[in-house]
């Protein structure tokens, strides 16, 4: 039996494949055409660079030529760089995943602007961060900032660099963090609400610019107290004696 | 404990948090006597920064893993075999930013000696002293962490310390003590009694015992004549303790 397929079909196999690539630590992209018709779905790998997406995206333009790519779509390298905030959930969510991989701990980071132009905001922000760091606009004046592989205290000082950043460039900036660690249990939203929670506190009158609390709860916890050193050589004490 | 498979290799990390208590000679020792046991054993010179398997093994290293890191020089080519079945995978000295290693470079050379450990039975890691970033990250890579320890509240502190930081941040519930440099055995077991209670108390883990290696003077002769002890002086009570402690690994299979 031979079928033509048709655009319902293509529509659902695209659905279909954006489905599955929710499930992956994989990014996807439409590919518009100017009327708006989805001309295929890119999918990446979560850990590509935004360089090298960049490139794919230009070879994938030029193929679609024929079909006179929206302008829009130029933009998708960028939005490929900063996700949208629909994204942020899953990013979030494969980041976790791959702090229990790796078991090194991944931090978030929630910045609000004020009275700045949120295009160079995110470019001061974006000036601060490493390859693997990832920048998603959630409004006008608020980013999140995810650092894998960064504890409380490089978290803290990328934040002041951000900071300071922003600052050369005229904007003030408050900061909330939060850190998930490999033992931690709760979820992408619980990270999220953390963050979003320090932020308000760095908003409060007279608090600092830069707020945290979860990761002190764990880097603390590091500490040797000194009822551990007590028990630790208390016996060669009394071996002594 | 049942890390090893018939094609994967054991990874085992020693790290003692305090420097100087005689973790890379015990390594060193530890991947003869397993040689002599017919393993095939891979060592790994994991103080990145300030290395030194090579200079307590008398051995002439040329390229290291910072041109691996730097370079993407495949780390197969930089191998030095130290005798039939043990080879040697060495590191740079006075390179400061090897001993701090980002994220993405902890990344990279971790998936690069994936594709180099398959044909050892036994890879041993030797990790800087302290808390670093490179001394986490290989303990969280290996399988199987062994902490070195001596009779001495400062190596004890910082085994704890380091047992600490990665149960509490990393999650990593067993640890294999070795006490090293103890006057008697009553001293060596005191020791780990002791780290096992506090382990218990405070951190809910349970450690396991390795061994407890006497002090010997063979051991510093042998440094200084840059061979293994337990090749050197065979008949020593470390190089005894050694052997005791690579059938002790091995059994863990």
């Amino acid at each position: 039996m031979k079928r033509i397929a048709t655009d319902k079909d293509s529509a659902h196999f695209f659905a279909d494949l954006e489905v599955q690539a929710d499930r992956y630590p994989v990014r996807s992209v439409k590919i518009t055409a100017k009327d708006r018709s989805l001309l295929g779905l890119f999918l990446m790998d979560d850990d590509a660079e935004a360089c090298e997406i960049e490139a794919a995206l230009s070879r994938l333009a030029a193929s679609f030529n024929g079909h006179q790519l929206a302008a829009e779509n130029k933009l998708a390298a960028n939005a490929c760089s900063m996700p949208s905030p629909d994204q942020l959930r899953k990013i979030i969510r494969t980041e976790i995943d791959r702090v229990q991989l790796t078991r090194l701990p991944c931090s978030l980071i929630i910045l609000a602007a004020d009275k700045s132009e949120p295009s160079l905001v995110a470019e001061a922000i974006k000036e601060c961060l490493h390859h693997v760091d990832i920048l998603v606009q959630m409004n006008d004046q608020e980013f999140a900032i995810i650092l894998p592989g960064t504890n409380l205290g490089k978290a803290t000082l990328r934040a002041k660099t951000i900071q300071q950043a922003n600052h050369t460039h005229g904007a003030n900036t408050r900061m909330g963090i939060a850190i998930y660690y490999a033992n931690d249990r709760f979820t992408a939203d619980d990270l999220l609400a953390q963050a979003q929670a320090e932020l308000a506190r760095s908003q409060q009158p007279g608090a600092e610019p830069i707020c945290h609390v979860s990761g002190i709860r764990a880097e603390d916890a590091c500490q040797v107290s000194v009822e551990e050193r007590a028990q630790l050589f208390g016996f060669l004490v009394k071996d002594t004696n | 404990m049942n890390e090893k498979s018939a094609n994967k290799p054991m990874i085992i990390c020693i790290s003692s948090g305090k420097g100087g208590v005689g973790k890379t000679s015990f390594t060193v020792n530890m991947a003869a006597a397993l040689t002599k046991q017919n393993k095939k054993v891979l060592l790994i010179d994991g103080d990145l920064g300030l290395a030194n398997v090579d200079v307590v093994l008398g051995i002439n290293v040329r390229h290291n893993m910072r041109e691996t890191i730097e370079e993407g020089k495949d780390p197969a080519s930089i191998l030095v075999e130290v005798e039939p079945g043990f080879h040697v995978l060495p590191a740079s000295s006075g390179v400061p930013e090897m001993a701090n290693l980002s994220y993405e470079e902890q990344i990279f050379l971790t998936n690069t000696l994936e594709g180099i450990i398959d044909r050892f039975d036994y890879v041993l890691i030797d990790t800087a002293a302290g808390i670093g970033d490179s001394v986490l990250w290989f303990n969280n890579w290996a399988k199987t962490n062994i902490v070195v320890l001596s009779p001495d509240p400062t190596s004890m502190t910082d085994a704890y310390a380091l047992m600490k930081v990665l149960n509490t941040r990393y999650d990593r519930k067993e640890f294999h003590l070795m006490v090293n440099s103890a006057a008697t055995k009553k001293e060596g077991q005191s020791v780990f009694d002791n780290m096992r209670m506090v382990l218990e108390n405070f951190l809910k883990i349970t450690p396991s015992q390795l061994g407890i290696m006497p002090h010997d003077s063979h051991v510093a002769k042998a440094i200084r004549t840059q061979k293994p002890f337990f090749i050197t002086f065979p008949d020593s009570r470390a190089s005894k303790a050694i052997a005791q402690i690579a059938t002790t690994i091995t059994q863990m299979n």
